[in-house]
């Protein structure tokens, strides 16, 4: 699984700056910022930067996928210890984005 | 021709992270400050996501037995998070000078016990393995307390925890110094998340800069991996302690206010 979404979040990474280099020749650089979902821009900007939005954000959530997947690993298998924790580490990362948002 | 040296920096990045453990931020933030100019904050933020492209290529493709104690990972990861979590709501009570000391002496008695420990090793027993699944980590007071320091010292310095919890782990814990690494390429990716995500919110990552870096990180963290298996334990612990000696210089002359 977490093959699988490293292979896609590098492939949308490849194909958006393959595109953008294509599209725009050498493009003046540090370019557009990677847009989110809650960015007013999203909807005017162009494929090949969601692409590589798309493929960075893959990224960025991958970490806490795989701890998502630790944990129903241990639920499967019903190991309540390891499970707590794969779960106190969920809550701590999304207390972590929140404390440094602020 | 930019993308090319971009790339180049980050395979280099790549496989001196995946080797070591430590993510590769020490290596490109600096490299991209002073060899592309580029503006703290955005060097930064480029470097997280090569952090998590180290991550992702050193965890996701490491081969068969080879990769991270996930167990170790998340239990130690518990204390390194809650020691972020701290070091943000403490960042004004500590001076960065003194921190930057505290991170120093953290350094130098990391290097000097891991030194300290691979030549107390009687020459009667069998040769170290980087990686094995025989072993049982200890003295996890101490390894918690490290990790929630690497924590705490990652969220106020910018530097990585991994240059702090893959000797701890090694020397102190026993933990094989392959499965260190792994795991500390595991928890590096967990950590650099929490950023890369406030980064990206706040419109700080240009895609056509971290790009370039990550997939060359992607690359050399994938070939680190590779190589990883083929390196003598003494070599990969050299360079540790080379690197361990090295940033507690520099954090202690940044602590002192001479850098």
């Amino acid at each position: 699984m977490a093959q699988v979404i490293s292979t896609a979040g590098l492939a949308l990474m490849l194909a958006g700056f393959c595109g953008e280099w294509i599209a725009h020749g050498n493009p003046a650089l540090p370019g557009p910022p990677a847009v989110s979902w809650s960015d007013p821009a999203l909807l005017a900007a162009s494929p090949f930067l969601l692409c590589m939005s798309a493929g960075i954000l893959l990224f960025a959530l991958l970490p806490a996928l795989r701890v998502l997947l630790a944990l129903l690993d241990y639920v499967g298998r019903r190991d309540w210890r390891n499970a707590l924790i794969a779960l106190i580490v969920l809550v701590e990362l999304a207390l972590s984005t929140q404390t440094h948002r602020i | 021709m930019i993308f090319l040296a971009l790339f180049l920096t980050g395979v280099t990045a790549g496989v001196l992270g995946a080797v070591l453990g430590l993510g590769g931020g020490v290596f490109l933030v600096p490299a991209l400050h002073l060899l592309f100019d580029l503006p703290m904050r955005t060097a930064v933020a480029c470097s997280i996501v090569g952090v998590l492209a180290t991550s992702a290529g050193a965890v996701a493709f490491a081969p068969r037995g080879r990769g991270a104690d996930v167990e170790l990972a998340l239990r130690l990861e518990i204390a390194t998070t809650a020691g972020a979590l701290a070091g943000s709501l403490a960042a004004g009570l500590l001076s960065s000078q003194a921190l930057g000391i505290l991170f120093a002496v953290v350094a130098f008695f990391n290097a000097g016990y891991t030194a300290y420990r691979s030549r107390r090793r009687p020459i009667s027993a069998p040769p170290e393995a980087l990686f094995t699944r025989d072993y049982r980590p200890r003295r996890w007071g101490i390894g918690l307390s490290a990790s929630a320091l690497a924590g705490m010292l990652s969220g106020l310095l910018g530097v990585g925890g991994g240059i702090i919890k893959v000797p701890v782990m090694y020397s102190v814990m026993e933990v094989p110094l392959g499965v260190a690494t792994a795991t500390s390429n595991f928890m590096v990716g967990i950590t650099a998340a929490v950023s890369a995500l406030v980064y990206y919110l706040r419109g700080d990552i240009y895609p056509m800069l971290a790009i370039p870096i990550a997939l060359g990180v992607f690359a050399g963290a994938t070939a680190g991996v590779w190589l990883l298996t083929r390196l003598r334990v003494g070599w990969v612990r050299a360079a540790l302690i080379a690197l361990l000696v090295i940033m507690g210089v520099q954090m202690l002359l940044r602590g002192l206010g001479l850098l």
